[in-house]
């Protein structure tokens, strides 16, 4: 299967993302792991003719031979079919929807592994006051200045990066869109 | 001015059960608390009632008043109880000379034991270590350390003790070496009140310390911090021990929704009391150590951490104060220090509360010359008193058109006492839905418990402790409890007090999936 563009969501903004890019012209795929949504900017971007994968999960990634591109990924529901794109946006959401994992010491980020800003100490990772901004909050994926994610340190071509998951609340949607529109 | 036979200080388990045995003696009590009930070690330990087993080889004596009192709590505070029973397993590490020893001194204790195969072990506790090579059962069970606290001190209220909380001692006022009583801060109004008794009762656990200076007499404490985690759900269905030489993190022990395991032993300054932190170093050996009793605790959620500080006395025969006692250290400071009117009860362990209360209540009632037995061996707590026939929950179910395990709930909180609560019109509505707290336990807990935050509420009720930690219920547990207290406006205070307090157990363990669920709680409430 092929597409313009292929997001992987799951993050509060990947709906209205994909709707936008989606009245632009192009052909988008939205793949997340929620179940089947009721969420409404989902089902609105269903409705303008966008493809929809609910429920489904990216488990394979395949890279061009130098590290460079992505070249397709797969899913657990649709096995060895290969999922292509121009472009693929990462908006995958934070650690409540698993955007972003974490163990002692690490942060990572589970679907393409890409370079995330954290601190290594984890008994630093939150303040002792509830309210006041947390550490953790400041974690995420790192987005180069085109909006695309690194991989140990260096840019991949076809990779971009959005939304929450994104390290000290960076917000880069306009940019993105020029970009890809 | 108010005079009382005597005055408890610390409403810890230990000054709850003194209040109790005091009162049901007919002594004129009162018993004073600088926080909330059960608010220092008492509500930071496993809640594990010990068999005794623990301590069968190292402290017979301990192991001895351990299954006694084990035996009788059974009885007396059924509702607080949870017969679980214990597992010794012995890993291949361990071997089998630990275990051959500590089953003759269990014999010599009166600890009932049976031996298991690894085989009939892991038939009854499928996730335990399947490495083991032998396991021994024992009449270990679960207890409901908040629960049990109450229970002492509302029945000191129903026999005429009078119980403050929110009050913190300033001064022991003494004349001609006698102590006469004391000077006390009221938190709430900012006061401090005077009030005099024949005895004062130290019972403030580790702050005992600092109560026997203002009495002008020293002991000799030693803080010993240990800290526990805690467990998305029950692991196990009985208490999970290591059948060797005690050491870190090697019981796990089911509790109402979750698991706990512990405990770090470590010293600490008397400083650092009243703000235990858990560290990363404690987390990562306590889980590493509890991985050998139940592999699958590594990729168990664990929901918080504690860490509770216990009051271990320095021996008076050793000026050094390495030697340690680790029993029940009841101090008569007449006749230690010739300073009257004032006892020290300290040491000890949850399990023998009882009877550091009856030994306690006994040294007062001589001195007193009041003839007055103990019966709190035989008296039942307030909701153990008859137990609850299941059939008679799904008949006031069915009536308030209510879930049954809501019922069930708080029946398994408040045993009898449950006839006190008003289920019908509001109070049938679902509260907590991980403990399954409904609002008339939150009515009856502020009307006859004595609650006045979400915190006091959480440990009366069990409110906020599930899985969920909260982030379901804080806002509706806020609102019920401001509008039983008569004041809507409290609302927001008390649910951003309780996040703030409740934040302190999740900071330790704020990774994986527990990163995820302090994010989402954090999104809700925190910003």
């Amino acid at each position: 299967m092929r597409a313009d563009v292929i997001i992987i969501g799951g993050g509060q903004q990947d709906a209205a993302l994909a709707t936008r890019l989606l009245e632009a012209g192009k052909k988008v795929l939205l793949i997340f792991e929620g179940r089947k949504s009721e969420d409404r900017s989902r089902e609105e971007f269903r409705a303008k003719g966008g493809s929809l994968l609910a429920g489904d999960k990216v488990c394979r990634v395949d890279w061009a031979e130098d590290g460079s591109r992505v070249e397709a990924i797969y899913t657990e529901g649709l096995e060895d079919t290969a999922l292509r794109a121009e472009a693929y946006v990462l908006c995958s959401g934070r650690f409540f929807i698993r955007g972003l994992l974490s163990e002692e010491d690490r942060v990572w980020e589970p679907v393409f592994g890409v370079d995330v800003k954290y601190l290594k100490d984890s008994s630093r990772w939150c303040d002792p006051d509830f309210f006041a901004p947390q550490p953790f909050d400041s974690f995420g994926v790192i987005p180069s200045e085109d909006c695309k994610a690194l991989k140990d340190g260096k840019e991949v071509e076809n990779l971009y990066v959005t939304g929450d998951i994104l390290c000290d609340g960076i917000d880069n949607t306009e940019e993105l869109c020029k970009r890809i529109i | 001015m108010k005079e009382f036979d005597v005055i408890i200080i610390g409403a810890g388990i230990t000054g709850a059960g003194t209040a109790r045995d005091c009162a049901l003696r007919g002594l004129k009590t009162l018993l004073i608390e600088r926080a909330d009930i059960a608010d220092g070690a008492s509500g930071r330990n496993h809640g594990l009632l010990h068999s005794g087993a623990r301590y069968a080889v190292g402290d017979p004596e301990s192991a001895c008043e351990c299954i006694k009192e084990n035996m009788i709590l059974r009885k007396v505070a059924s509702n607080c109880v949870e017969a679980t029973d214990g597992l010794f397993i012995s890993l291949p590490e361990d071997g089998l000379e630990y275990r051959d020893k500590f089953l003759k001194k269990c014999a010599e204790a009166g600890i009932h034991t049976q031996t298991l195969s690894p085989q009939k072990a892991l038939s009854l506790e499928p996730l335990v270590n399947p490495e083991l090579i032998s396991a021994v059962k024992v009449p270990d069970a679960s207890v409901d350390p908040f629960r049990l606290v109450s229970a002492n001190v509302l029945d000191a209220r129903l026999h005429g003790a009078e119980v403050l909380t929110q009050q913190e001692v300033t001064e022991i006022i003494k004349e001609d070496g006698r102590v006469k009583g004391l000077k006390v801060l009221d938190k709430s109004s900012g006061t401090v009140n005077t009030y005099y008794a024949h005895y004062i009762v130290n019972a403030a656990g580790i702050w005992g310390a600092k109560i026997a200076e203002m009495a002008g007499v020293h002991i000799g404490m030693l803080p010993a911090k240990g800290s526990l985690l805690v467990f998305d759900h029950r692991v196990t269905r009985m208490v999970i021990n290591r059948c060797r030489k005690p050491a870190n993190a090697d019981i796990l022990v089911p509790g109402d929704v979750v698991s706990v395991l512990g405990t770090t032993s470590d010293k600490v300054p008397f400083e650092q009391c009243d703000d235990m932190k858990v560290t990363k170093e404690e987390v990562d050996l306590l889980l590493r150590e509890g991985c050998k009793l139940v592999p699958s605790l590594a990729q168990t959620r664990i929901i918080r951490a504690y860490a509770g500080v216990r009051p271990l006395v320095a021996s008076d025969d050793d000026p050094s104060g390495r030697n340690v006692s680790r029993g029940i250290v009841l101090l008569d400071h007449l006749k230690r220090d010739g300073v009257d009117g004032f006892i020290s009860i300290t040491g000890g362990k949850l399990t023998s509360y009882r009877l550091m209360a009856e030994m306690t209540a006994d040294l007062l009632c001589s001195k007193l010359a009041i003839k007055a037995k103990c019966h709190t061996a035989d008296t039942p707590l307030p909701g153990s008193e008859k137990s609850v026939k299941f059939s008679s929950v799904v008949r006031k179910a069915r009536e308030m058109k209510m879930d049954t395990s809501v019922i069930e709930a708080a029946v398994s909180r408040h045993g009898s006492q449950v006839e006190a609560m008003d289920f019908s019109g509001k109070g049938s509505e679902l509260v907590c839905e991980c403990e399954k707290v409904c609002r008339a336990e939150i009515a009856y807990a502020v009307k006859v418990l004595g609650v006045k935050t979400l915190d006091d509420l959480r440990r009366r009720t069990r409110v906020g402790m599930g899985p969920c930690q909260s982030s379901y219920c804080v806002e509706k547990a806020a609102k019920a409890l401001a509008e039983e207290l008569g004041d809507t406006s409290l609302s927001e205070e008390l649910k951003k007090d309780y996040l703030q307090h409740r934040w302190k157990g999740i900071v330790p363990v704020c990774r994986a999936e527990q990163l995820a669920q302090a994010e989402y709680l954090r999104n809700k409430y925190g910003k």
